[in-house]
């Protein structure tokens, strides 16, 4: 737009410079003819005037017309308007006593006055630009006559029309490749900030299935490529979120049933049986003790999703190693299993105790629950690299391959039946798992199925021990 | 994309729309309130006949010195009457004004015609008391004609004789003398010199009158003459035989190349004391005659009035045919006898014409000048110009016409006043309603027929037209007829050859 203000804004200021120099010159001409013709016109010499009008209007490619007080044409250089009347506005207001003036016409236009249009055309090209000079004749202060200098602009008008096409052809350019560069904005910003845009509205609207196409490989694919992780993530929490919901639900019903079916029983039984009363009530009381580890389990979870805090200090992870290995003892006994501990060399991580305790374990404590009686499980602590590892090795049923990857999730039992035989809640390798991962560690698990598995737990070292 | 095309669409529109308003923008607005003058109410004029009420005409009047031997001017204004050409009218004025070496001089007549005036004088300017004294009268006489606009050429005689001066033919003058003695000087050195053997020819210049056309007038030509020997005669019939060069309408009188003279012409004084030019013909002239379609008047006119008018004191023309004088020949229906054959100037100072130029149409539809003989009146006389332009017009056979439908005769021209430069002319009734109906163009042609034509004439510079004594605003809407017309003279076409009509 302003591009298109400038470009006219030249041209009508190139326009006014040259119709200004132009009129200047041509109203100078007109002017002397009309103070030569003063003693011609008086004397009704209409010869010299049309000789001399002639000479002017051949080297200037003009017309001339010398109209008497009456505005009837005396002469006219090109002899087709003698005798009539002829008035534009400029003789006008030199009739009312102006000097000379002047004005630009359209020859197609014959609005400018009496006869004009005739003037014009019969002036030499059609469709011209003309101007009109109007001078005063005047013989002692007496104004006699006018003399009209009619002279063709068209040349100045071609010239601007070509600065103007010139310029709107620019103009044309400039705009495609305003049009193309928008283009490209769009493709490369725009568009994908709108895809983006709808992405978020989409997901803001719950459906987390939103993704956003990724283009290129820039700041804006990155970006895409981050929302869409974003939006995978989300939704798998949303999934897990829900199978959570539905399986602490699940597992929370499971006991509450047990417990309706057992008080249910007791109080139709007429008449009570007392062995019978105390095997429910006992029954009940398991329930009640699995309901609640199922909620402090939750408790946990919640508590680490929540941002917990470990109580961080320096500890010896290989002693702590040994004192659960050696409270599970007695577990292992009962259980048929043979339970030893391997520590190569003393190492200090920068832990929760109270935490790892319980990493510890529920790792061993599974491995003794899922091994066969007559079965064995091996801790072992050692270094790798900057990490202290701890393996728990057992010669259990091992879990299966299809299985392997979701042990860590929350509820996920691989023998569902089992793991409630033994009292599990579903929830203790998921909390194992966050307590690793807040200090920093990783757990994998190994398994082949009916030889055992392994769990390898690594935990950063302490720092103060690097140096020392 | 389609936003983006519409936005394109719409700048590529501003563009040429702001682009044509910044090239329209000098053009100026359509006028508004404009008016044409209004000319002031005119009282009605009913001008018949003709008159040149109040057209007085500024002339210079040379006075010969108390010596003779130079001028001093008077410039009075002098009125030429119905009829009268200005040359005359000045030259009246100066003879009434009481000149010097020419008491009761009067002037016979007043030949104006072609742009040559020739003045007859009463042969009382004979008593002139010295050849310096009547060269003093005649050089005056001359330059007062000379000093009237349109006049080219100045011829006195005296009781329809040219005088000499210092035995030498004076010729016409063309150019005003400031000086008398300078003058004659120089006809006497030519004398002198014209007396020795083998001397160098004198330049003088010489009226020659050819018949026209149409054979009814008998118009003058300048001719420059180179005589030696004092063989004006021979240098006269030579320039007659080459024939008009000047006149268009005019024709030769005498053949160039057959020899018709039997003899070579001389001047004889009779036992009256008249002084005679015997030109005598062979039989073959009657051929010639037959031939070329001239009347025997035109050629006998022609020589009488070219040899009367130069040669000194010659009175008259004898033309014989095989010895046998031409003692009588018919103009129309007018029978001229000559007694004992003499052929005088005055038989033929009536039949002296003028050329007046007629502007009509030819067959390309072009305004044209035409050249016609007319009678010197009438080429002084504006309503008897129109009147020979829409006679001529009238012709069967014209070549050229005027654009009016129907016919218009000379009583269409109620009258015509010329006063200030200003013919004004009174059209009847009639004229005006069988204008009604012309074109744009044909009533510019018709008007600037007549425009053109009255201002041929000297002193007219333009013309204004009334109806019936009133001002019109138009013939028929075109041509504004409330201003004074000048003529346009960029409207008339290339001339073309002379015409003239049968009479």
């Amino acid at each position: 737009m302003a591009f298109t203000v400038i470009g006219f804004s030249l041209i009508q200021l190139v326009g006014e410079y040259l119709f200004t120099q132009r009129s200047r010159d041509d109203q100078r001409i007109a002017d002397s003819l009309a103070e030569g013709f003063s003693d011609y016109l008086v004397a009704f010499d209409a010869r010299s005037m049309y000789e001399s009008a002639r000479e002017t209007a051949r080297a200037q490619q003009s017309r001339v017309l010398v109209l008497d007080a009456l505005c009837v044409v005396q002469v006219d250089t090109a002899s087709e308007l003698n005798g009539q009347r002829f008035i534009t506005a400029e003789i006008d207001r030199v009739l009312n006593g102006s000097g000379g003036d002047y004005g630009f016409y359209d020859a197609r236009n014959s609005a400018g006055g009496f006869f004009l249009l005739a003037a014009l055309n019969g002036f030499s090209r059609a469709n011209a630009m003309t101007g009109v000079y109007a001078s005063p004749i005047r013989q002692g202060g007496t104004l006699i006559g006018v003399l009209v200098y009619i002279s063709q602009v068209q040349e100045i008008y071609e010239s601007l029309r070509d600065i103007q096409i010139r310029i709107i052809s620019w103009m044309a350019i400039v705009l495609v490749a305003v049009l193309l560069i928008n283009a490209l904005v769009l493709r490369t910003i725009t568009r994908p900030i709108g895809e983006l845009n709808e992405g978020i509205s989409r997901m803001s609207k719950g459906d987390l299935s939103a993704r956003v196409r990724v283009r290129g490989n820039n700041e804006f694919a990155g970006l895409a490529r981050a929302f869409n992780s974003m939006s995978e993530r989300l939704e798998q929490l949303d999934k897990s979120r829900s199978q959570f919901v539905s399986n602490a639900s699940h597992e929370l019903k499971t006991p509450l049933s047990t417990m309706k079916i057992l008080i249910e029983t007791l109080m139709y039984q007429d008449p009570p049986d007392p062995a019978m009363t105390k095997e429910f009530l006992t029954d009940a009381n398991q329930e009640i003790d699995r309901l609640n580890r199922i909620v402090s389990d939750l408790l946990t979870l919640v508590n680490i999703d929540n941002g917990m805090k470990l109580n961080l200090a320096e500890l010896d992870i290989g002693a702590l190693l040994q004192e659960q290995v050696k409270r599970l003892a007695p577990l292992a006994r009962e259980n048929g299993v043979e339970l030893d501990c391997a520590l190569k060399e003393t190492l200090e991580v920068n832990g929760d105790q109270t935490k790892l305790q319980q990493v510890v374990y529920n790792i061993i404590d599974n491995a003794i629950k899922y091994t066969p009686r007559g079965g064995e499980v091996h801790c072992a602590l050692n270094r790798s690299s900057k990490k202290a590892v701890i393996r728990v090795t057992d010669t259990g049923v091992g879990i299966p391959a299809e299985d392997l990857p979701h042990i860590f999730d929350r509820f996920y039992r691989v023998d569902k039946a089992r793991s409630r035989e033994t009292g599990g809640t579903g929830l203790g390798l998921s909390i194992v798992k966050q307590f690793v991962l807040l200090h920093g560690g990783t757990i994998d698990a190994r398994s082949a199925p009916g030889k055992g598995s392994t769990f390898i737990i690594e935990l950063p070292l302490a720092e103060k021990k690097k140096e020392a | 994309m389609r936003k983006a095309l519409s936005l394109l669409a719409l700048l590529l529109a501003l563009c040429v729309g702001v682009g044509g308003c910044a090239l329209r923008g000098q053009e100026t607005e359509a006028a508004g309130e404009i008016s044409l003058p209004q000319p002031s109410d005119e009282p009605e004029n009913m001008i018949l006949g003709e008159s040149a009420a109040g057209g007085m005409v500024e002339a210079a009047l040379y006075h010969p010195a108390s010596d003779f031997s130079g001028f001093s001017t008077v410039n009075q204004s002098i009125r030429a009457e119905v009829g009268q050409s200005l040359p005359e009218a000045a030259v009246e004025a100066l003879l009434n004004s009481g000149i010097r070496a020419a008491a009761d001089v009067r002037l016979l007549s007043c030949e104006y015609a072609c742009g040559t005036a020739t003045a007859n004088l009463s042969i009382d300017a004979r008593n002139a008391n010295s050849p310096q004294e009547l060269l003093a009268l005649e050089t005056a006489i001359g330059n007062t004609m000379l000093g009237i606009e349109g006049v080219r050429a100045a011829n006195v005689l005296i009781a329809d004789r040219s005088e000499s001066c210092c035995q030498l033919p004076v010729g016409v003058q063309t150019a005003i003398l400031p000086s008398v003695t300078a003058a004659y000087a120089q006809l006497q050195a030519e004398r002198d010199r014209l007396a020795q053997a083998g001397a160098a020819p004198i330049a003088r210049t010489a009226l020659l009158y050819f018949p026209t056309e149409g054979g009814e007038w008998l118009v003058p030509e300048l001719r420059s003459l180179s005589v030696a020997d004092g063989a004006f005669v021979p240098a006269l019939i030579d320039a007659l035989k080459a024939g008009p060069r000047d006149e268009r309408c005019a024709i030769a009188s005498i053949p160039e190349g057959a020899e018709l003279l039997e003899e070579n012409p001389a001047v004889a004084t009779l036992s009256t004391g008249e002084r005679v030019l015997t030109l005598n013909f062979t039989s073959a002239l009657a051929n010639y005659l037959a031939f070329s379609g001239l009347e025997v008047w035109e050629l006998a006119g022609s020589i009488t009035m070219t040899m009367c008018s130069f040669l000194p004191e010659l009175d008259g023309v004898k033309v014989m045919v095989n010895d046998e004088a031409i003692s009588m020949c018919a103009i129309g229906e007018t029978i001229l006898q000559f007694e004992g054959g003499l052929m005088r100037r005055r038989d033929f100072a009536n039949r002296v014409g003028s050329v007046a130029t007629l502007y009509l149409l030819n067959g390309g539809d072009e305004l044209q000048g035409v050249e016609r003989a007319v009678s010197t009146r009438s080429a002084l006389s504006p309503k008897r110009l129109l009147t020979e332009l829409f006679a001529y017009s009238g012709l069967e056979d014209a070549p050229y016409r005027l654009p009016i439908p129907g016919a218009v005769s000379a009583e269409d021209v109620l009258g015509v006043q010329v006063v200030g430069g200003i013919a004004r002319v009174n059209l009847s009734a009639s004229f005006y309603r069988s204008c009604q109906t012309l074109s744009p163009r044909a009533e510019r042609d018709l008007v600037y027929a007549m425009v053109n034509t009255l201002c041929a004439l000297d002193g007219i510079r333009a013309v204004r037209f009334y109806v019936e004594g009133r001002a019109a605003d138009t013939l028929a809407g075109s041509v504004y007829l409330r201003s004074p017309l000048m003529p346009n003279p960029g409207l008339v076409a290339e001339p073309a050859g002379a015409a003239t009509a049968a009479p």
